[in-house]
């Protein structure tokens, strides 16, 4: 039987998945031979390194390219490093202070030159705003993260989202409405809100901008269910065993680059 | 919000990047206060407007008692407006019979 081959942003998720496992049982997370990461890995380790500082000793890697490039986008967002390839990972202010996100996000578009390159102003931006949106309005984080990073011969960008909070299943079982973790990330996508039906736009419409209106690919983990979305080919949903369970919600986006601009308003 | 100064330049008091739902959320709070009936909100200098700022933008504008009206209002904001007034054309995006399913 031949052997399934996942989409790569999921293959980074269960990296990081079992690097995290072998943290906890050992209380040693070992990065003396890790040579790569992708934010799909990174971004929930250094949530996962933050959480767990005190508890589990940190091994930095072997290589030293790798270590400091590591120190940088744990540090700070820095505007001498406007222009860089990287968005270092950034805290979003808690829910108490989420006016300070305007001003945040400001300097996130700053970095990446408004997403010129990225699909344009409009698209960029509308990806941003609308997820870390999504992230105040259900999520009901304690944490809450976002990362990116720009490879240049690969011709990509992926950005992340991480959240340690309830879990887009969770958010809708608070208010009745009962799906396994896969299926809600379906149903999210396809505009089902806890709001009211004239919410529930964001998550789907930044979908189709981005895997139709550009050839982007999403992932979205969230407890243990995991979709992927990329143009003309299925959607993959998967049921994730407990050993790979995300507390909280992880959305990945591959943005090309550099890529043309695209009419939102056709998608949303 | 200068309370005798109908014009208010939105720019000034949330960003040039229209993010998020809450801040049109509190940038209406801080309207309602104001003791100003009639109320011209400024939009020079807005770069971008998300759905959702767009959506409580609108709904807060159509349950205020005051007399609200825009100026300025660039090109993008005014097309993500209009999609928010446009009757609902939701459609289902994923297909849930094309779906393939895999454990892992």
């Amino acid at each position: 039987m031949p052997e399934l081959e996942f989409p790569n942003q999921l293959n980074n998720f269960l990296t990081f998945c079992n690097l995290r496992n072998s943290a906890i049982e050992s209380k040693s997370l070992d990065l003396q031979l890790s040579s790569w990461f992708y934010p799909t890995t990174l971004l929930p380790l250094g949530a996962f390194i933050k959480e767990k500082r005190e508890q589990i000793k940190y091994i930095p890697p072997a290589n030293q390219n790798v270590a400091n490039y590591l120190s940088l986008v744990t540090g700070d967002l820095k505007a001498e490093n406007e222009g860089k390839t990287y968005i270092p990972i950034i805290n979003l202010p808690p829910k108490s202070l989420e006016s300070e996100s305007g001003k945040l996000l400001g300097q996130i578009f700053k970095f990446y030159n408004n997403g010129k390159e990225y699909g344009g102003e409009n698209a960029f931006k509308y990806l941003i705003s609308e997820l870390v949106d999504n992230i105040y309005q259900h999520s009901e984080f304690k944490n809450a993260f976002l990362m990116a990073q720009r490879y240049e011969k690969k011709g990509f960008m992926e950005i992340c989202f991480f959240d340690d909070g309830i879990t887009i299943s969770g958010s809708f079982s608070k208010h009745g409405m009962v799906f396994e973790d896969s299926d809600a990330i379906l149903e999210a996508i396809n505009g089902l809100s806890t709001k009211g039906k004239e919410r529930g736009f964001g998550l789907g419409s930044n979908l189709k901008v981005f895997t139709q209106g550009l050839p982007g690919e999403m992932l979205i983990v969230s407890g243990k269910g995991a979709a992927f979305f990329k143009a003309n080919e299925p959607t993959k949903l998967y049921i994730l065993q407990d050993k790979y369970k995300l507390e909280g919600t992880l959305i990945s986006v591959r943005i090309p680059y550099p890529v043309k601009e695209v009419d939102i308003y056709e998608f949303i | 919000m200068n309370s005798f100064n109908n014009k208010i330049i939105i720019k000034e008091k949330v960003s040039e990047n229209l993010a998020l739902r809450d801040l049109a959320s509190s940038f209406f709070d801080k309207i309602e206060k104001n003791e100003i009936r009639q109320v011209i909100i400024d939009f020079k200098g807005i770069k971008s407007i998300s759905r959702s700022f767009a959506q409580e933008y609108l709904y807060r504008k159509a349950n205020s008692r005051k007399n609200i009206t825009e100026t300025n209002i660039p090109e993008n904001v005014e097309k993500m407006f209009e999609i928010i007034n446009e009757p609902e054309k939701r459609t289902q995006i994923i297909d849930m019979r094309t779906v393939k399913v895999i454990c892992v």
